[in-house]
């Protein structure tokens, strides 16, 4: 009686709380996990092709390229690919010329939008090791794991009634910057005798001479586009983007007290999320022993 | 008169890129590389595009605002 009262008054506390829609199943946990890893393989045969590095120290560069993956944005992920490509360039294959070359960047460059663009993928990389053992043992209800899964490996940006065209879009705004780079690097080219000494300092001036024009350009592209996007805000948008603005000029005090009171409610709903999950895991045991 | 905001950030972006490339310049002349007065440059530059670049979403922002409350008005 007092059971059936609580369940009443509580519901279906599972569904309702908060985490419960982060947590996967564990056969989708598994698929992920299989999915991470044949992709880090793939990538660590790419990346990690002719390369005179220990078995170990390649397996922490790939796994330190997918941790980085789920939990960070892209400039850890450019310094980390920038330290493969150093350890890679004095052993680069003879192959990766050309469209091998254009081919090969497009690949792992897709592998990588992949990974990040995947919203389950990112949650298993941003996951802790014990978190993810924990959901692999975890026992669900097979209805809420089917609207669970369905809900969930459906990737962040991918629209499910026009995948073809997302898919198409994706590849050619990628080949359009890889066209771009490999158009950069064919205009000021960059042989690699710099390591080995080899290099005047005349041809090292002519080097580095276009450099300042093409730092500027780039930064000019940059801020053209970013102002361009700028321009689709929004009048909501638009309107609290002022209204924080003005906030963070000319009222430091008042972001300071809104700050700390965002801060307090954050911590007050997370404990407020620990106690329905405590008080089913109450509830199931009481079950249990009665 | 948000358009002379614009403007006057655009004015800026164009001031901080001239100051970036000084800079940059700077460091790249190999017979004599100037690193401490580039970097102040630096420092200079980017101040003054960030700047720029707040001058012109704010006008933007507040263009867009005025733009939709006077269609809605209507």
């Amino acid at each position: 009686m007092m059971r059936g009262n609580i369940s009443n008054d509580i519901g279906d506390l599972r569904l309702v709380t908060p985490n419960a829609d982060e947590r996967s199943t564990a056969s989708q946990t598994i698929r992920s996990l299989l999915q991470l890893a044949i992709v880090g393989l793939l990538i660590g045969v790419l990346l990690f092709h002719n390369v005179n590095l220990p078995v170990s120290v390649k397996g922490l560069f790939v796994v330190l390229l997918l941790w980085l993956i789920g939990r960070t944005s892209a400039t850890p992920l450019l310094i980390a690919f920038q330290m493969i490509l150093f350890f890679r360039e004095p052993h680069r294959p003879a192959t990766a010329d050309g469209l091998g070359s254009f081919v090969f960047v497009v690949i792992v460059l897709g592998l990588l939008v992949f990974l990040s663009r995947d919203r389950t993928l990112r949650r298993v990389a941003s996951r802790r090791v014990g978190d993810l053992i924990r959901s692999l043992f975890a026992k669900r209800d097979e209805d809420t794991d089917a609207a669970m899964s369905s809900e969930s490996t459906r990737p962040a940006t991918a629209p499910a009634h026009q995948p073809p065209i997302w898919f198409v879009r994706h590849i050619a705004s990628l080949m359009t910057c890889v066209l771009a780079a490999l158009l950069v690097l064919t205009t000021f080219p960059i042989s690699g005798g710099v390591e080995r000494g080899e290099r005047s300092l005349a041809a090292t001036k002519q080097v580095l001479e276009p450099v300042p024009l093409v730092l500027v350009a780039t930064l000019i592209a940059v801020i053209a586009a970013a102002e361009l996007a700028w321009r689709t805000l929004t009048m909501e948008q638009a309107s609290m983007y002022l209204r924080s603005t003005q906030v963070n000029l000319l009222h430091a005090d008042i972001r300071l007290i809104v700050r700390s009171r965002l801060k307090y409610r954050r911590r007050q709903k997370r404990t407020a999320s620990k106690l329905p999950t405590m008080a089913v895991e109450h509830v199931s045991s009481v079950g249990g022993s009665g | 008169m948000f358009w002379i905001r614009e403007i006057a950030g655009w004015i800026l972006v164009v001031i901080a890129l001239a100051l970036i490339q000084t800079g940059l310049a700077y460091v790249t002349n190999l017979d004599r590389p100037k690193v401490v007065e580039a970097a102040v440059i630096m420092i200079v530059g980017l101040g003054v595009l960030r700047a720029g670049i707040l001058l012109i979403r704010i006008s933007t922002a507040a263009r867009i605002c005025r733009t939709e409350r006077s269609a809605d008005q209507r």
